[in-house]
């Protein structure tokens, strides 16, 4: 246990730098619009005024009231660059082993005991970092709320606090799904360890022929499940949902426990 | 520790902001309902089978069903539960009865707490079932189709109504368009009997009510080349039918035959839904009636609801911020049996009526 969480802390202390830079910079992205935004309805409003010669009040009443949910709509495209960058961090945790100047992974591959301590050492990485993205982004969220609330005048704010349809889907206001959410982001992180530890295992042309009949195996499964329930067409919907699930958590544990596999009889050092 | 600093950081950090935002979850305000009763008894039955659908549109989404004795029951939905749900008239119903409904050729009728639901999978028999959710039991019965529907092509089996012992059906092939029949299932010696409609052929029917023997239906008749529809209205008592030509005229919502057979009630159409019409069959006059409801209509909705059913007119119309007019109105005699306010303690204005649930 004291090797697992050394070796967690290791990976996290190796991307640290980068971690925290990627959570500041995208922090500070999201305030920026938040600032931009206001100021430009603002000049927009001050523009139209001294255009079509009205009062504050009238310009307000024809352009509109700003609010928080517009302000924010930047904000979903920043997570998506995040998302972006966790899928990366999934393949580059493993690959920087490798392709680094020292060979770390030679290092990781003779520590005694069970190679399995590596795999969830970079598993348990990858899930704080999405917890923190998730939770962070949640904090900034309502940073941004409280400095849109302070820049903007009164009579050109709209409503009270609300999230654009993008965010809501992330921040359901339901603690059963944040959970749900990082579930699947764990599927996903273990299916690209998966994909990476198979090229790794094989290399080049083999390595690439494996991965893609990986990929072709979730394919046929998802679909051709999909494609059999719809002819059987004797499931009710919460069966079918049921059956999708149990897939899913049967695929789960199969990532997990091929990517133990490979780990252990595969790679070699 | 220090040799497990960075995963600490990271755990403080993940269990903290996470922890934020579930006690901002926590602190979401949600509506707190009370029922006000300005006229009549809530305890009266037919007060206590209705429910108000409400769902609150803030953040958290969450339904609402208020009765009017003031029991509210509150849904919260998230992903996983939402894979699950099963629709309410399917509550309890065993999987058998359930795959049943779900068949493309099966269509359902909800009176009276039982669900019916009636197919043919061939032209040569006709399967129906209904759940009966009090005795939480199924009864499965199953009829030779009658000679002039086993000549049908892709017949769709309408359950209308039930009357006494007897299941109405509405019979139609749309791929021939041969036009309506009907049909009277006798659910306690099991025979299926048609009943003659005059004036039917390759026209789409409604049936818009049955009393003793006696039929009020509506035909519609699609102008070739056109968007434009015929509408007739027709009292039949299965040999003979007379035209009400005086209803031709009217655009109604909802038109219902009264509990005894002597009246039409006729829900006007979109734009005043607190109008109707009674029209009486023997004297062949309309009465026109009316309910004044101060309604609200900002950018929150209009929020109204109105059904007609056994006679009584249900309303239910959004009068104020968090404020649900609910009135049950005898259709003949214009009386209101019941008036009652629910009100939001919170005045929450993203508060809004979906539809009234009646049992």
């Amino acid at each position: 246990m004291k090797q697992y969480l050394m070796l967690t802390n290791e990976e996290l202390k190796r991307s640290w730098k980068m971690i925290v830079s990627v959570i500041l910079a995208m922090a500070s992205i999201e305030i920026l619009t938040i600032v931009g935004r206001v100021i430009y309805h603002e000049r927009q409003v001050k523009e139209y005024m001294s255009y079509a010669k009205l009062s504050e009040s009238d310009a307000i009443e024809t352009i509109g009231e700003l609010s928080f949910q517009q302000a924010s709509s930047y904000f979903s495209y920043v997570i998506m660059i995040g998302i972006v960058l966790v899928i990366l961090y999934a393949i580059q945790i493993w690959y920087r082993d490798w392709l680094g100047e020292s060979k770390y992974i030679y290092r990781l591959l003779l520590l005694p005991g069970s190679r399995a301590k590596i795999f969830f050492a970079k598993w348990t990485s990858l899930a704080l970092v999405i917890i923190s993205f998730i939770g962070l982004q949640w904090v900034v969220i309502q940073l941004s709320y409280v400095i849109f609330n302070w820049l903007i005048k009164d009579d050109y704010r709209a409503s009270s606090f609300n999230m654009s349809m993008a965010l809501k889907q992330l921040y359901t206001m339901n603690v059963v799904d944040l959970l749900l959410i990082v579930l699947v982001s764990l599927f996903v992180v273990s299916f690209l360890f998966m994909l990476v530890l198979l090229e790794r295992s094989y290399r080049k042309a083999k390595g690439l022929i494996f991965i893609i009949l990986e990929v072709a195996f979730l394919l046929l499964i998802t679909v051709g499940n999909m494609y059999v329930i719809e002819k059987l067409d004797i499931f009710l919907s919460q069966e079918i949902s049921a059956i999708m699930v149990a897939i899913f958590v049967l695929y789960f544990v199969y990532t997990i426990w091929k990517s133990l596999r490979l780990l252990k009889w595969k790679i070699s050092v | 520790m220090r040799k497990f600093k960075f995963v600490l950081i990271l755990a403080v950090v993940s269990f903290l902001t996470v922890g934020i935002y579930t006690v901002f979850i926590q602190s979401i305000d949600e509506s707190d309902f009370t029922v006000e009763t300005v006229k009549g008894d809530p305890k009266q039955p037919l007060v206590r089978s209705v429910q108000a659908e409400l769902y609150d549109q803030g953040l958290k989404g969450v339904d609402y069903n208020v009765r009017l004795d003031g029991h509210v029951e509150k849904t919260k939905e998230n992903l996983i539960s939402g894979l699950f749900e099963s629709p309410y008239n399917e509550n309890g119903a065993p999987a058998d009865f359930r795959r049943f409904i779900r068949s493309d050729y099966v269509l359902t009728l909800e009176q009276e707490g039982v669900s019916y639901a009636i197919g043919t999978p061939n032209n040569n028999k006709w399967e129906l079932q209904y759940w009966q959710g009090s005795k939480q039991r199924v009864v499965k019965k199953m009829f030779p189709a009658p000679a002039e529907a086993q000549k049908l092509v892709e017949t769709e089996l309408n359950p209308y109504r039930r009357i006494g012992n007897n299941l109405y059906v509405s019979v139609q092939d749309y791929q021939t368009n041969s036009g309506t029949l009907l049909y009277k299932i006798d659910l306690k010696n099991d025979t299926v009997q048609k009943i003659n409609l005059p004036y039917t052929s390759k026209k789409e029917v409604m049936i818009l009510g049955i009393h003793d023997e006696m039929i009020v239906y509506r035909t519609v008749e699609y102008l070739e080349g056109s968007d434009e529809s015929i509408e007739k209205t027709y009292w039949s008592d299965g040999e003979t039918a007379q035209p009400l030509k005086a209803l031709n005229s009217i655009i109604a919502n909802q038109t219902e035959l009264s509990e005894d057979g002597t009246k039409l009630i006729m829900l006007e159409g979109d734009s005043d839904q607190s109008s109707w019409i009674v029209y009486d069959l023997a004297s062949k006059k309309s009465e026109k009636h009316s309910m004044d409801i101060p309604l609200v209509t900002d950018k929150f909705g209009l929020g109204s609801y109105t059904e007609l059913k056994d006679d009584l007119i249900y309303t239910a119309n959004r009068i104020d911020d968090g404020v649900i007019n609910i009135r049950i109105v005898d259709a003949v005699s214009e009386r209101v049996l019941y008036e009652g306010n629910i009100k939001d303690k919170l005045k929450r204005k993203e508060t809004s009526l979906n539809s009234l649930i009646l049992n």
